[in-house]
């Protein structure tokens, strides 16, 4: 099992960078610059603060599953506390995705809507590796 | 405690009060009346990415009460994490003096030097404690 969840591991950090594959895309898709150009500018760079902000934090999970894999798997606490914010993290975003976002404003296409599945799909895994790092490392594994 | 401890700590205040800050935020900048403009899945995913800096600061606070020792340690996990806040908030800076609208901080100027101010505190503490093992 611990050969399972290291794979997971080392699968869930690459996954981090095909997420950015997806998110360099969104704003020409949804036309974010003629879009956005109705904003304040304020407002307008605040969203591309948040955009670029967004996408630092989903390479630094990447690179830090990927870098500290060893310390995570060893199931130290402070890696169990962001493998559980990780987790909650792409939970929320899936949660988000159902419940929040308007499927009708996106863009049409049978490319899209499998797009949207695949990353949907990875969002899914993303969040049960980590979930599953924590739970071996906290009960079931407790006992090695 | 050390100086650098209590400087993770004070961090871990600031981070608290930017979290707070970002629930003013909206109401003063305007948000709902300004995103009612655009589409409704750009204003969807502005709230989206706000809540989830949010989280990720929130985040950076618990992180830092929570493992101060690790932060400080020069270390494996707690070193990757202080030098991933530091550049987090280092990037920061320069968008609010270059990149941020000029005549709204002349005309929140108090606001503005508190902000640049509390993000070059954030950015240097964090990185001297990813540094830590190098003195």
């Amino acid at each position: 099992m611990d050969g399972l969840v290291s794979i997971a591991l080392w699968l869930a950090g690459i996954g981090h960078f095909c997420v950015l594959i997806a998110s360099v895309q969104v704003p020409r898709q949804l036309h974010w610059k003629t879009d956005l150009a109705k904003l304040e500018p304020f407002n307008r760079k605040l969203m591309w603060t948040y955009g670029g902000f967004t996408v630092y934090t989903i390479i630094a999970f990447g690179v830090m599953t990927l870098v500290l894999h060893n310390e995570m798997l060893r199931g130290e606490r402070a890696a169990m506390v962001l493998a559980l914010f990780i987790g909650v993290y792409w939970l929320l975003r899936i949660v988000v995705d159902f419940t929040y976002y308007s499927h009708e404003d996106w863009p049409k296409g049978r490319q899209f809507v499998i797009g949207h599945a695949l990353l949907t799909m990875l969002f899914a895994f993303l969040s049960a590796s980590y979930f599953t790092v924590v739970i071996w490392n906290v009960w079931i594994g407790r006992g090695r | 405690m050390n100086i650098l401890r209590l400087c993770l700590l004070a961090a871990g205040m600031i981070q608290v009060a930017i979290v707070l800050a970002n629930f003013y935020l909206p109401g003063k900048l305007g948000y709902h009346e300004n995103l009612a403009r655009v589409a409704p899945i750009i204003r969807q995913v502005f709230f989206v990415h706000a809540c989830y800096i949010v989280g990720i600061v929130l985040l950076f606070a618990i992180v830092t009460f929570g493992f101060a020792g690790e932060l400080a340690s020069g270390h494996g996990l707690g070193r990757f994490l202080a030098a991933a806040i530091c550049v987090f908030w280092l990037c920061r800076v320069p968008l609010q003096v270059f990149y941020y609208d000029s005549s709204l901080r002349r005309a929140n100027r108090l606001g503005d030097a508190a902000m640049i101010c509390a993000l070059a505190f954030l950015a240097a503490t964090y990185g001297a404690a990813a540094l830590a093992a190098a003195w």
